[in-house]
């Protein structure tokens, strides 16, 4: 499903990602662990091409970043879906039109569009608070309906860029086990964090990259 | 369908979040269109008062004295077979004794016992529309015509005319085309603002997967909107203020001021053409 080949990035200032190797299945659940500025989320931004590597490969489905056309990288991204740190929900509309976004991208019509926002809703435990606005909703709510959007396309992969970076211990553990739950319906999922402690006891596969090398896989 | 139907609410939900600066863009595009717009209606109106004064352009042909009124009808006859002409009327010499005679109250026959003045030709020309009328080539061939004494004609009034007319024309289209550039650069930054207000927006479309057409398409449909709006306003009170004049000038003059569906029709396209150009502007070099 990913795979990065020997796999170089390197920002002006030096740092960056260096020979990287890395397989990552569908439907696995795997962590992407390291200190701040280690390169997990030069990581992520090669995945779903924000950046591209200065040498090597990396291959997400059927995309491979030295092929990909540049008219073609939204397709790629909407087989992926993407969580943030910050939630990036946007403060302009009510958390039901955040998670439908994604959907008016790919031009679905309206039914459809609120019956697959409502049943993540509900998944998500959020179907209560759908009129709300992002400000009206508490940190691990914002998370919740951030993973409600990233899920809405039904993606083969979720990229969660440390999603529980903002978050109290129980909430972040709650938004871990929401996104374990999702992953055994089939969905891959990557999430990158740099608490280790969080993510020790739970058994799943965990890359460690530090100072853009990975260390452990 | 429900794609664009998005992105039309994204394109108002823009104006709407962004009151003031949109405001300011209208009121912008508004004045433009209202300078602009009375710019059509004089040029619409003068032309109805230069194709008045052209239609009375006329040229006077003095045969030479010793031609016989038949003569001058047959030159006349080629006089018609020229191009511009609209009609030939002949004044033999007889009727120009007679109009001396009305005019002066004197009999030239009887004073003078024989009648010295020729037959003549009064011409009319045909009326150009927006054309400008060039009297000079016709003039050179009625000369080369048989039994043509003088050709006489107001050829610097013409003249004159036509320059100012012209001259005229211009400016009002340099001034135009001064004011939609300003109007652009207007819209483009108010874009540009909205652009800058909206760049969470812009990076979640990207992360989703948009295309860079959906996430232009709500700036250039904001910019085209404001454009509209304003030509809107500009257009009823084009429509206020001539109806106004023409209700008002109604006893002092002949004639009605008018504002046509093409001058409508001319300010919409104006509004659209700015509002694309100037949104497609403000988003062209943050978008890339």
């Amino acid at each position: 499903m990913i795979s990065f080949d020997n796999v170089t990035y390197t920002y002006p200032n030096g740092m960056g990602v260096f020979n990287v190797h890395i397989r990552i299945l569908p439907g696995e659940f795997s962590f992407l662990i390291g200190p701040s500025g280690a390169g997990k989320t030069t990581l992520i931004k090669l995945i779903y091409m924000d950046l591209f590597p200065d040498k090597g490969e990396v291959h997400v489905n059927r995309f491979a970043s030295n092929k990909i056309k540049k008219r073609k990288i939204p397709h790629l991204r909407r087989d992926i879906g993407m969580i943030f740190q910050n939630f990036n929900l946007l403060y302009d509309r009510n958390l039901f039109e955040n998670v439908a976004l994604p959907l008016h991208v790919v031009g679905c019509d309206r039914k459809e569009i609120h019956d697959r926002v409502m049943a993540l809703l509900i998944e998500v435990g959020l179907d209560d608070k759908a009129e709300f606005f992002p400000h009206e909703l508490s940190g691990g709510e914002q998370q919740r309906g951030c993973i409600a959007r990233g899920l809405v396309k039904d993606p083969d992969i979720i990229l969660a860029d440390e999603p529980t970076g903002n978050l109290d211990p129980s909430t972040a553990m709650q938004i871990i086990q929401l996104l374990e739950r999702i992953n055994k319906k089939g969905t891959a999922v990557l999430m990158t964090t740099h608490n280790y402690r969080l993510i020790k006891e739970l058994g799943h596969r965990f890359i460690e990259i530090k100072d853009g090398i990975i260390q452990h896989q | 369908m429900s794609k664009l139907l998005f992105l039309f609410h994204e394109g108002f939900r823009n104006v709407w979040r962004h009151k003031l600066t949109a405001v300011t863009a209208i009121m912008s595009v508004f004045l433009v269109l209202l300078v602009i717009g009375i710019f059509i209606v004089i040029q619409q109106n003068s032309h109805h008062l230069i194709d008045r004064i052209r239609s009375e352009y006329k040229i006077e042909v003095f045969f030479e004295n010793e031609a016989t009124d038949s003569e001058a009808q047959e030159s006349i006859e080629l006089m018609k077979s020229l191009d511009g002409i609209q009609s030939v009327k002949l004044i033999t010499k007889q009727d120009a004794l007679n109009i001396y005679q009305n005019e002066f109250g004197e009999d030239l026959n009887e004073m003078l016992g024989f009648n010295p003045l020729p037959a003549s030709a009064v011409i009319m020309l045909e009326k150009s529309g927006n054309t400008e009328v060039n009297v000079e080539p016709l003039i050179r061939e009625l000369n080369q015509l048989p039994n043509v004494g003088e050709v006489v004609y107001e050829g610097t009034l013409i003249r004159r005319v036509e320059y100012f007319y012209n001259t005229s024309l211009r400016i009002i289209t340099y001034i135009a085309i001064g004011l939609l550039i300003i109007t652009i650069i207007v819209i483009s930054n108010t874009v540009k603002l909205s652009v800058y207000a909206k760049q969470d927006l812009i990076h979640d479309l990207r992360s989703i997967g948009a295309t860079k057409l959906f996430i232009k398409t709500p700036f250039i449909i904001e910019g085209m909107l404001e454009g509209m709006i304003g030509a809107l306003l500009a257009i009823i009170s084009i429509l206020l203020v001539v109806h106004g004049s023409n209700a008002y000038f109604n006893d002092l003059v002949t004639f009605n001021i008018e504002f046509n569906l093409i001058g409508i029709a001319w300010i919409l396209i104006i509004a659209v053409i700015i509002g694309f150009i100037g949104s497609y502007r403000g988003i062209r070099v943050l978008l890339k």
